[in-house]
């Protein structure tokens, strides 16, 4: 099989994965009272993609993703929240990748925070009010525990599965 | 072979304690202050301010333009208003504020606990709605200047 027909399928197969993931964590409830915290359970996949497959795959994933579960168990606004966390969350991982070198699981630590600061930045633009941004220090130890607890799988994941894909981020 | 965890990981896991204790630390080392009055914006603008002293029920109507559906709390559809406005109803009671009622479509406002605490606000996005606490000291500070 081709490398290009190799890396279409990889990114069917792991934005169905996302999607499954998305819709999982749609039934959980997380019961903090402070809405925007979650598992973040999709950035799993996303984690895994970016080892795995690439870049701007891992790019791609995450935003269909985000679309596709908006559209599917969301509105207009959980897309707006989510996609301003995804953007922020993956472009925090790929410069610690990228430039640092750094391990997934400090990689999808750092993703868990980005993800909530953008979430929230983007709640505090849209009602043009930044007396939300009290939540931060809340939603950076959220973001750094969920972060954490799924850098710990796709690490596991990744000694595992890693290996069957191209070679890329094996060191 | 992959490795788990390297150096550079151990510097930023360093770093990370670091900032997650003083957050920690600071948050206990500075005493919640207990809300005075409850602040109600609107696109940013303020609409109107109320004491948690007394239990009351307020509603609030924004003048967003609906591109999206009414549904009430279990889901269904409303007719939309003619005027364009959309609602969300404010609830104190015994000195804290929870969001009741909204027509947004997320409903994270309602499911948002009760806030009391000076600072702690309640974001309904879609109907630019917020809610915030300010503390008693500031309240009164602004009644004496007014």
């Amino acid at each position: 099989m081709g490398r290009m027909k190799k890396k279409v399928a990889y990114m069917g197969l792991f934005l169905a994965l996302a999607l499954i993931c998305s819709f999982v964590e749609s039934l959980i409830p997380i019961p903090i009272g402070i809405p925007g915290i979650k598992l973040g359970l999709a950035n799993l996949v996303v984690v895994l993609a970016l080892y795995c497959i690439g870049t701007w795959e891992a790019l791609g994933i995450s935003v269909l993703r985000i679309l596709l579960a908006g559209f599917m168990f969301g509105n207009a606004f959980s897309i707006l929240y989510s996609l301003a966390g995804g953007l922020l969350s993956f472009l925090v991982m790929w410069l610690l990748m990228r430039f640092l070198k750094l391990h997934c699981l400090s990689v999808s630590t750092a993703g868990g925070i980005g993800h909530n600061i953008g979430q929230l930045v983007v709640a505090a633009l849209a009602v043009e009010n930044f007396s939300v941004l009290y939540y931060v220090p809340v939603l950076i130890v959220a973001g750094s525990i969920t972060g954490f607890l799924i850098g710990i799988i796709s690490q596991e994941m990744l000694l595992r599965v890693g290996k069957l894909f191209s070679g890329k981020g094996q060191e | 072979m992959a490795k788990r965890f390297g150096k550079r990981d151990a510097v930023f896991f360093g770093i990370l304690l670091a900032v997650l204790g003083v957050l920690i630390v600071g948050f206990q080392v500075f005493p919640k202050e207990r809300g005075g009055v409850v602040v109600v914006t609107v696109d940013g603008v303020e609409r109107g301010r109320f004491s948690l002293g007394e239990n009351r029920m307020v509603e609030i109507s924004s003048p967003v333009n609906q591109t999206w559906e009414l549904r009430d709390d279990v889901g269904n559809i409303l007719p939309k208003r003619e005027d364009g406005t959309v609602t969300n109803r404010m609830r104190i009671e015994d000195g804290k504020v929870q969001m009741a009622e909204a027509d947004c479509p997320d409903k994270l406002c309602v499911r948002h606990k009760e806030i009391s605490y000076g600072g702690e606000t309640i974001v309904c996005l879609p109907n630019r709605v917020v809610l915030t606490i300010e503390a008693v000291e500031k309240s009164t500070q602004d009644a004496i200047a007014e």
